[in-house]
C-alpha cells in the first residue's frame, strides 16, 4: 500500500510542477522588446494565440501572433487627435458619438486606453492606396483620386492597421474583410476603436463601409464568385499563419484564377508577399524565399493577370538604387490585366502614385520616437535598443557630445552618434541602474555588449517616415527593368512548373498550381 | 450445467465495474493521445510555424511512437498478472503532461537557430516532446488486450471492441481539442487537465484490482460450456 502512495503523490508533485511552472504562450519580459511595453488584451484561438501590446515610448499598438508582430499601429495621433484636427478631409472619420469599447484585459496597467488613429506602425501597408491609385479607369471619374468610389476585398486582417490606412485616405470605399479566425476579427473590433466604429457605418448608397466575414478565403472567393457579386476593384491579399507563410492553397494559378474572376476588368489585385530577389552566387540564386516571391509573381501572370510590378518595402537604409536583393522583405506585388508599366516619363498614373501624400492632414514633428541604440560602427548593425528618455534622464548631458552619423537614412530618421568611451560607458550605467532599480530579472539585450564602438540616437518622426516609405518603395517600383512582371519572372507563357526562363531575374520560379502548391519546402 | 455456470450468466456488479473502468480507460487514453497531436501544432507552431512540414513531423512520430508502445506494450502485459503495470504507465503518461506545460515552450524556444530554422528541426522538436508520452500511451493498448481477454474463441470480438472503443476516443480526442478546447482554453490548460485526468484514472487502477482473465466469466457468458 505504502508505495502506491507514493506513486500518487509523485503524481501529485508533477501535477503541481507543471500548474505552477506552466509557461505562457507571450513573453512580454523579452528582453529585446521595448522596455515600457504592456499587453492590452490576449486571447487564444483555434489558429493562433493573438496578444494586443502596447508601447508609449515606441508609439505603436501591435497586435502579435504567437508574439510575432502582424502588424501594428501608431498609438498617436489618436483618433481624438485626428479630429482635433478639424480638417475638411477627414470628416468622414467623426463618429456621431464615440463607441463603447471593451475594457482592457488583466494584464494591462497603464493609465490610459488606446484608441490609436490611421497612422500605420507597419510599413508595408502604407502601399494599400496602391491598389487604387494604380487604377487608372476608377481614378479617371473623380476630380481627385482619394474620392474614388470602389469595392474591395481584404483577405486576412490582421491589425486592421492596413483597413485603417485604407479608410483614413479613400472616403468612399466598401470593404469586405475575410478572415479565417473570428477570434482575430473579435479581438481587431474589441481593441481598435476606429475599426469596430467603421464596421457600423454605411456609405451613402447604402453599402457597410466595412464588412466582416468569417471563413477560408479560397471558398468565399469561389462560392462567391460563382454567385455573381458585382465585382470588386481591387483585391488585397495578405493572409499569414503562424510561422509568416501564405496559405498554400492562397497561393496557387487556381486561386488567382477565381481572384480574377471577382475583379473588375480594370482592377488590381495587390499581395503582400514576404521573399526577397536573390542574388545569384556561383550560379545559384541564394536569398530567402525567393522563389516564393518569384513563385506568386509566375501564378499571377498565369492566372491572366499579366501586368505585374512589385514593390519592395524599402528599409530605412535603402534606396531604390541600392536595395538589397537577398534582403527578405514585405513585398506588395501588383497585378492587372491591364497594363501599369509606365509609358513615359509624363506617365498621368506615376505622377498620381508619387504625389500622393499619406496623411496629408496630419502635421509632422510632433509624433517621433527617441532610440538610443550601441552600433558597431563599421558594419551599422546594431545590438542594443532603448528608449532614450532613460538615458536622457540618467545623464543630460549625453545629448550635448554627440554628432551626425554617416549612415545614410530616410529624411524622416534621424541619427547622431559618439564614439567617446566615456560617454558610452555613462550610457551603459545609466541603463545598468534603471535596470536595477526597475526590479528586472535581465539588463536589456545588447547592454553589456563591449564590442560595440558607437552610442547612437535615432529620432524617427512616425508620419514623415509613413510618406517616405511608400515614397522610396513607389520610386523603386518605377524601374521595371528590375521590378516588372517581365524583368523578374520572364515570358508570362513561359509553362515549365520547376522554373522560369533564363533571362529572368528568378529564374529558378515555380509555377504554383493545387496540383503542385507551394509545400513550404521553399520557404526557406 | 453446474453452478459456477448459471452464475456465469449473471454477471457479477464488482465484475461489471471493472470492465466498464477498462473500456473508460481506454476511452480516457485515446482522447488524450490525439488531443496531444493536435495541440503539439499548436505547441510548434511558434518557433517551427505552421507548414506541412510540421504536420509531417507530429504524426510520423505519434505512429513511430504507438509501434514502439505496442511492442513495449504487449512484452510488459505478458509478464504482468493485474492492472498494476497498466495504472504506472497511465500515471507516467499523465505525469509527462503535467509537466509538458513546463518544458515544452521553453524547449522549443531554446533550440538553437541552426536547428529551428532547418528542414528536419521540427522532427528534433516532435520527437522530444511526444515520444515519451505518447509510446506511453501507446503501450496501453495491449495491456488492455490482456486484461479483457476471455479466450481464444472470442479473442477477435474482444480486441475488436476495444480497438473501437479506443478509436472512438481519438475521435473525440481530435474534435473535442479542435472544436472546443483550442478555444476555449489556454494551451497549458489544457495539458494540465489531460495530464491530471490521466492520473486519475490511472489511480484508480492503481487500487481497484483487475486480475487478466479474471473477468471471462463476465465477458463471455457461457464460454465455459
Amino acid at each position: 500500500m505504502t508505495w502506491r502512495l507514493l506513486v500518487v503523490v509523485a503524481f501529485i508533485i508533477c501535477a503541481a510542477v507543471g500548474f505552477t511552472f506552466r509557461d505562457r504562450q507571450y513573453r512580454l519580459n523579452s528582453p529585446y522588446m521595448e522596455s515600457d511595453q504592456q499587453v492590452l488584451a490576449h486571447d487564444d484561438s483555434a489558429y493562433t494565440s493573438m496578444t494586443w501590446v502596447a508601447s508609449v515610448s515606441g508609439n505603436y499598438l501591435q497586435l502579435r501572433f504567437f508574439d510575432k508582430v502582424e502588424g501594428g499601429i501608431c498609438l498617436q495621433p489618436t483618433w481624438q487627435d485626428l479630429l482635433n484636427l478639424h480638417a475638411p478631409s477627414l470628416a468622414h472619420l467623426l463618429p456621431a458619438a464615440p463607441p463603447t469599447m471593451q475594457p482592457p484585459g488583466p494584464l494591462w496597467h497603464g493609465d490610459f486606453v488606446p484608441n490609436p488613429g490611421t497612422v500605420s506602425n507597419s510599413p508595408y501597408v502604407r502601399l494599400f492606396p496602391l491598389s487604387m491609385l494604380l487604377n487608372n479607369a476608377l481614378c479617371a471619374q473623380v476630380a481627385d483620386p482619394r474620392l474614388v468610389k470602389a469595392r474591395i476585398l481584404v483577405v486576412g486582417l490582421g491589425s486592421g492597421a492596413g483597413i485603417a490606412v485604407l479608410a483614413h485616405h479613400f472616403p468612399n470605399l466598401a470593404i469586405t474583410v475575410v478572415d479565417i479566425d473570428h477570434k482575430v476579427v473579435d479581438i481587431v473590433k474589441g481593441h481598435f476603436p476606429l475599426i469596430d466604429w467603421l464596421s457600423t457605418q454605411k456609405r451613402d448608397d447604402g453599402e457597410p463601409r466595412l464588412q466582416f466575414h468569417i471563413g477560408d478565403a479560397r471558398q468565399f472567393i469561389h462560392f462567391q464568385g460563382e454567385h455573381h457579386e458585382p465585382p470588386y476593384d481591387a483585391i488585397i491579399l495578405d493572409a499569414y499563419t503562424a510561422g509568416s507563410t501564405i496559405p498554400p492553397h492562397l497561393m496557387t494559378v487556381e486561386f488567382f484564377s477565381d481572384c480574377a474572376r471577382m475583379l473588375d476588368a480594370q482592377g488590381i489585385v495587390l499581395a503582400n508577399v514576404i521573399g526577397c530577389y536573390g542574388q545569384d552566387i556561383d550560379g545559384q540564386i541564394v536569398g530567402d524565399k525567393h522563389r516564393v516571391l518569384g513563385g506568386a509573381i509566375r501564378s499571377f501572370r498565369a492566372a491572366g493577370l499579366t501586368h505585374v510590378i512589385n514593390f519592395p518595402v524599402l528599409a530605412q537604409d535603402e534606396t531604390s538604387g541600392t536595395f538589397n536583393w537577398d534582403r527578405t522583405r514585405n513585398n506588395i506585388v501588383c497585378c492587372s490585366r491591364q497594363a501599369l508599366e509606365p509609358t513615359s516619363e509624363e506617365d498621368a498614373r506615376w505622377t498620381r502614385l508619387q504625389s500622393f501624400v499619406l496623411f496629408p492632414e496630419v502635421p509632422t514633428g510632433i509624433y517621433t520616437t527617441h532610440w538610443y541604440l550601441l552600433n558597431d560602427y563599421d558594419t551599422h548593425t546594431s545590438s542594443a535598443k532603448i528608449d532614450a528618455a532613460i538615458i536622457d534622464a540618467a545623464d543630460p548631458s549625453i545629448v550635448e557630445h554627440l554628432s551626425a552619423y554617416p549612415s545614410k537614412q530616410l529624411p524622416s530618421v534621424t541619427m547622431r552618434f559618439s564614439s567617446d568611451q566615456q560617454v558610452m560607458a555613462s550610457a551603459r550605467k545609466a541603463v545598468q541602474d534603471w535596470s536595477s532599480r526597475s526590479g528586472r530579472a535581465e539588463l536589456p539585450v545588447g547592454w553589456d555588449n563591449a564590442s560595440d564602438d558607437a552610442l547612437i540616437l535615432q529620432t524617427t518622426d512616425c508620419v514623415a517616415n509613413a510618406r517616405d516609405t511608400y515614397l522610396s518603395s513607389v520610386t523603386a517600383g518605377r524601374d521595371v527593368k528590375r521590378q516588372g512582371g517581365d524583368a523578374l519572372v520572364g515570358d508570362p507563357t513561359f509553362t515549365d512548373p520547376l522554373h522560369a526562363p533564363e533571362n529572368a531575374i528568378i529564374r529558378d520560379a515555380p509555377l504554383f498550381t493545387d496540383q503542385r502548391p507551394n509545400a513550404d519546402i521553399l520557404n526557406r | 450445467m453446474d453452478s459456477q455456470g448459471l452464475k456465469a450468466k449473471v454477471p457479477a456488479f464488482g465484475d461489471l465495474m471493472r470492465l466498464a473502468c477498462l473500456y473508460l480507460t481506454n476511452i480516457v487514453t485515446g482522447f488524450c493521445l490525439m488531443a496531444l497531436e493536435i495541440l503539439g501544432g499548436r505547441l510548434l507552431q511558434p518557433v517551427f510555424g505552421s507548414s506541412i512540414d510540421v504536420w509531417a513531423a507530429i504524426i510520423s512520430v505519434f505512429i513511430l511512437s504507438l509501434s514502439i508502445g505496442y511492442v513495449l506494450g504487449g512484452r510488459i502485459a505478458d509478464r504482468s498478472k493485474s492492472n498494476l503495470a497498466l495504472a504506472s504507465v497511465i500515471i507516467a503518461a499523465g505525469a509527462f503532461y503535467c509537466l509538458m506545460t513546463w518544458y515544452s515552450i521553453r524547449f522549443t524556444h531554446a533550440l538553437g537557430e541552426d536547428i529551428q530554422t532547418a528542414r528536419w528541426g521540427v522532427l528534433v522538436g516532435a520527437l522530444v516532446l511526444f515520444l515519451p508520452p505518447s509510446v506511453l500511451l501507446g503501450s496501453v493498448s495491449p495491456m488492455l488486450v490482456k486484461l479483457v481477454f476471455t479466450n481464444a474463441a472470442h479473442v477477435g470480438r474482444t480486441t475488436g471492441t476495444l480497438y473501437a472503443v479506443g478509436s472512438l476516443g481519438n475521435v473525440l480526442g481530435v474534435l473535442i481539442t479542435d472544436y472546443i478546447l483550442l478555444e476555449q482554453f489556454e494551451l497549458t490548460t489544457n495539458l494540465l487537465a489531460m495530464g491530471i485526468a490521466l492520473g486519475l484514472v490511472g489511480i484508480i487502477h492503481l487500487f481497484i484490482r483487475v486480475e487478466a482473465g479474471a473477468i471471462a466469466a463476465v465477458a463471455a457468458p457461457g464460454a465455459a460450456a
